[in-house]
């Protein structure tokens, strides 16, 4: 009894300091600098980690232009999670109807993301005989496709803002394709600039939708939409971070609280705890004898903001070792393979544990891009095929999505005859039951 | 009703090649040839092409190199249309840079273009041996002519469904060529771009498989992978592609071989490294990390290893005799004091020696009446000195084309040179009923060098003299 009132008393104070510091995190101007910091060790979201005293950080005086090297950021404390098969599986309480048409083109499509209203995708249809794309939503009710932007790239997923029914892109334009970030509202309405001199073309979103973030030389800063020139840098200085071309990536948990940030240069991963400002490095081990870096490809949180999920790959093209799925809250992470195929694609459910991953049909890489689709139960060690009698080209890489209430799967099914012949692009819609 | 569809295909494809330059036999071929056998046999009277012609259809990649089913377009920075691509991490050279070419169907130099971004990709410059690097070639060049002449409708693409071929890969290697239409005749390469061109700058050769049904000389299907443990496997549509030991490849604690390529038909890329370097990790020669008791220094090694009953032939279809005897073989593995880098061998002692030999000729090692046997032997020489023939193996009988077999050898005899560094130049005799035939000099032998010490016993009696005086 009086453990239960330790935990009780414990888990009210770690509540408490947690709100505090979200409160503080908060203060206009107050923690700005703060957020400049570079970081340690991550934490989940509760209860939140005790950082070891001896844990080196750095301090706000470091300028955002001097580097930091990788000897000051800690190792991330994770274990190897035990594998556990259970008995019963929630998976086997999922029903999939046939995969059912619903868009087709006449010129290359991708699905970007299933908006929040459960009615609409965000889709890229490529344009004919030049460079670039459209930038749409398609109204699954009514078949409305409608135009946002144009633009001439296709490097990175546009990010939709619900707030202001506007896309947010970027784009990289001739004669020296600076990449420069865009919010599109469609209409014939004017592109607004939004930041320029990106170094990659991913985005990401605040939790209010009001807040993009997008990395530049300086660090990763977060844009705000209505007021483009208030926009400030959170990370800066991680080893590697300011170099040219595409440096890194990152990926924000849906709270805010935390990134998962990869630097290409240097190969290094790190976690990055905004509430407390420090970052551990995680390390991702070596391909093979010739000790080639490992790239975190695909990071995406799950929604409850305890998994993060993500292909370790290297080489060029890429071959993939392992989808490595981390409990943020248990501190462990487990490697998942799928014998020699590789996963090309993975978006989290919107209930928080099941991930939906796109495998390689064959291992063969002269069959095809073709992808049979599985659901992963990211607490267990277990995974389900989805219709496995069906296989879907290039659904990895052009987008799988649950939508928002989880009752339905949008994946692309083109009409792809091996070994090149591509007769027609489609996107589908599997129907999910819950039995 | 057949004959209209028709009709609109032929007028709808003469339009296309005006308006954006689409190939249009290969559209025609294309469209006519779908309801047909979709496998063309190999062409008659055939002759080795200088460019892709109307063969090579550039295509949108995904990252793991497989075909998105896009056409390359005019301005695309997508991977696969070029390596200066803005839209894959880690694998796109910066700063962009779009599709060279002005269709998707450019006629292109092999030798010039093509194979010069191909092997760049396939095998990095600055990390393989140039013997490995001119093994790639080869197999690359032979590898995209075969499928030129068998796939469907005659046409390749550069995805992985044949081999990644990114435009302007040759140029993340250094400065782009001063001499564009000729890029290596220019006199501004980095060292690793001539790397490159030194490796595809070999008078065009391919590999041919030596059988009375080939009698086009046709190019042979170089399948090549990335890696293996122990041994490549067998791919039983051709005859030429069968599985070799390959014991350099093995699961050494320092940097084991992996079985992580798709398919393990002829030549491992990571072997063919760790032959020419003589190391199991494949880390170039001298700095080695586990050595290996055999090195290879000729690309026709590791081709005729891993590619069994070949031939190599030049652009003209001829024969390259100066690589491609009938006789052959390769040294695979040697074990006692010769196994080490520079061995040490007394004057007077007996050093026995195993070596794993493979046949790597166009015939099998049988014996026959005629045939008394095949046996490995070893030669002394020395500068200055004439050579005098060493010991030689029991004989070798019934061994495959393509297959290894050990055989042991005693070294000892050393001749009276004096001290210093002696060659053993092994080689493989074939003895018949009307005398003895070696393999060399058509194929070379395999040299091994060693220092050469007096007897012991007269070491100590020399000291013991100094001592003594």
């Amino acid at each position: 009894m009086r453990t239960k009132q330790t935990i009780g008393w414990g888990l009210l104070l770690v509540f408490v300091t947690l709100i505090l510091a979200i409160a503080v995190h908060n203060i206009p101007g107050s923690s700005a600098a703060h957020r400049q910091e570079i970081l340690v060790s991550p934490s989940p979201i509760t209860p939140p980690t005790t950082v070891s005293e001896s844990t080196p950080t750095v301090t706000p005086e470091i300028p955002l232009t001097e580097a930091v090297t990788s000897e000051q950021i800690p190792l991330c404390a994770f274990n190897v999670q035990a594998q556990s098969l259970t008995s019963t599986s929630l998976l086997d309480t999922y029903v999939f109807s046939e995969p059912k048409v619903v868009l087709t083109s006449t010129t290359a499509i991708r699905l970007f993301q299933w908006l929040p209203d459960n009615r609409r995708w965000l889709i890229g249809r490529a344009k004919t005989e030049v460079a670039g794309e459209y930038i749409e939503t398609f109204d699954l009710d009514t078949g409305e496709i409608k135009q946002y932007a144009e633009r001439h790239s296709s490097a990175g997923k546009p990010i939709w803002l619900s707030m202001e029914q506007a896309v947010a892109f970027v784009d990289s334009i001739p004669p020296d394709y600076s990449r420069m970030l865009y919010l599109g509202r469609g209409e014939d309405r004017p592109l607004e600039e939004l930041a320029r001199d990106l170094v990659n073309p991913l985005l990401s979103l605040s939790p209010d939708g009001q807040i993009v973030y997008s990395a530049n030389g300086r660090g990763i800063q977060a844009i705000q939409v209505h007021s483009p020139s208030l926009s400030r840098v959170l990370i800066a200085n991680l080893p590697g971070q300011g170099e040219r071309g595409w440096a890194y990536s990152d990926a924000w948990r849906v709270d805010g609280t935390m990134a998962a940030v990869y630097v290409y240069k240097t190969g290094k991963f790190y976690l990055v705890d905004q509430v407390i400002g420090k970052a551990c490095e995680m390390d991702l081990g070596q391909a093979d004898n010739r000790a080639q870096k490992i790239s975190a490809s695909d990071m995406a949180w799950s929604a409850d903001g305890r998994y993060l999920a993500l292909r370790r790959v290297y080489g060029n093209p890429e071959r993939f070792l392992s989808l490595r799925i981390i409990d943020t809250f248990t501190r462990e992470f487990r490697d998942m393979t799928f014998e020699e195929r590789s996963v090309h694609g993975l978006n989290w459910a919107p209930g928080g544990n099941v991930l939906l991953v796109a495998v390689d049909a064959d291992p063969d890489p002269t069959l095809g891009s073709f992808d049979s689709l599985y659901i992963l139960d990211a607490t267990a060690c277990d995974f389900r095929p989805v219709l496995p009698k069906h296989q879907f080209f290039g659904a990895g890489y052009d987008g799988i999505f649950w939508s928002p209430d989880g009752k339905s799967i949008g994946v692309p099914c083109p009409d792809f005859m091996p070994p090149d012949e591509m007769r027609e692009w489609r996107i589908c819609v599997i129907s999910v039951e819950m039995k | 009703m057949m004959k209209w569809h028709r009709l609109g295909i032929v007028l709808m494809a003469i339009l296309l090649s005006i308006v954006g330059g689409v190939n249009v036999p290969s559209l025609i071929s294309w469209f006519f040839d779908s309801n047909t056998a979709r496998a063309h046999s190999p062409a008659q009277d055939w002759t080795p092409p200088v460019t892709t012609g109307t063969h090579l259809r550039m295509r949108r990649l995904y990252p793991n190199g497989e075909s998105r089913g896009v056409d390359c377009t005019v301005g695309d920075r997508s991977y696969g249309c070029t390596a200066f691509c803005e839209d894959v991490p880690d694998k796109c050279a910066s700063p962009p840079r779009p599709y060279p070419y002005s269709s998707a169907w450019p006629d292109i130099s092999f030798d010039r273009d093509y194979l010069l971004d191909v092997v760049g990709q396939e095998t990095s410059p600055g990390l393989f041996d140039p013997i490995a690097l001119q093994a790639q070639a080869i197999a690359a060049r032979s590898y995209a002519w075969y499928w030129i002449n068998n796939a469907d409708y005659n046409v390749i693409n550069n995805s992985t469904t044949f081999q990644v071929f990114l435009p302007f890969k040759f140029e993340t290697f250094g400065p782009d060529p001063e001499n564009a239409s000729d890029p290596c005749q220019s006199t501004n390469l980095s060292a690793n771009q001539t790397r490159l061109c030194q490796a595809v700058g070999t008078g065009g050769y391919y590999l041919s498989w030596d059988d009375a049904d080939n009698p086009e000389h046709l190019p042979a299907l170089a399948h090549f992978f990335s890696d293996v443990l122990e041994r490549t496997t067998t791919n039983s549509e051709k005859a030429y592609l069968v599985g070799v030991e390959d014991p350099i490849s093995n699961a050494n604690a320092t940097c084991s071989a992996s079985n992580s390529a798709a398919h393990s038909w002829g030549m491992s890329q990571e072997g063919a490294q760790r032959w020419a370097t003589g190391d199991q990790c494949g880390t170039a020669y001298p700095n080695t990390d586990a050595l290996w008791s055999v090195r290879w220094t000729r690309p026709e090694q590791i081709l005729f290893h891993y590619y069994t009953d070949m031939h190599i032939r030049d652009a003209n279809k001829q024969i390259v005799a100066t690589l491609s005897p009938a006789n052959r073989w390769n040294p695979l593995q040697v074990t006692g004091m010769l196994a080490q880098g520079s061995p040490i061998l007394w004057r007077g002692d007996n050093f026995p020696t195993v070596v794993l030999v493979q046949n790597t000729g166009l015939s099998d090692w049988l014996c026959t009446s005629e045939v008394l046997g095949y046996r490995l032997r070893y030669r002394w020489a020395k500068a200055g000195h004439t050579p005098v023939d060493g010991q030689q193996s029991t004989r070798l009988c019934g061994v495959a084309q393509g297959s290894a077999t050990w055989t042991a050898v005693s070294v000892d005899h050393i001749p009276n040179w004096g001290y210093g560094w002696y060659t053993l130049q092994f080689d493989v005799i074939k003895e018949t009923t009307s005398g003895e035939e070696r393999f060399s000099p058509a194929w070379p032998t395999y040299d091994l060098t060693a220092f050469v010490l007096p007897r012991r016993c007269e070491a100590a009696t020399r000291r013991q003299r100094r001592v003594q005086a």
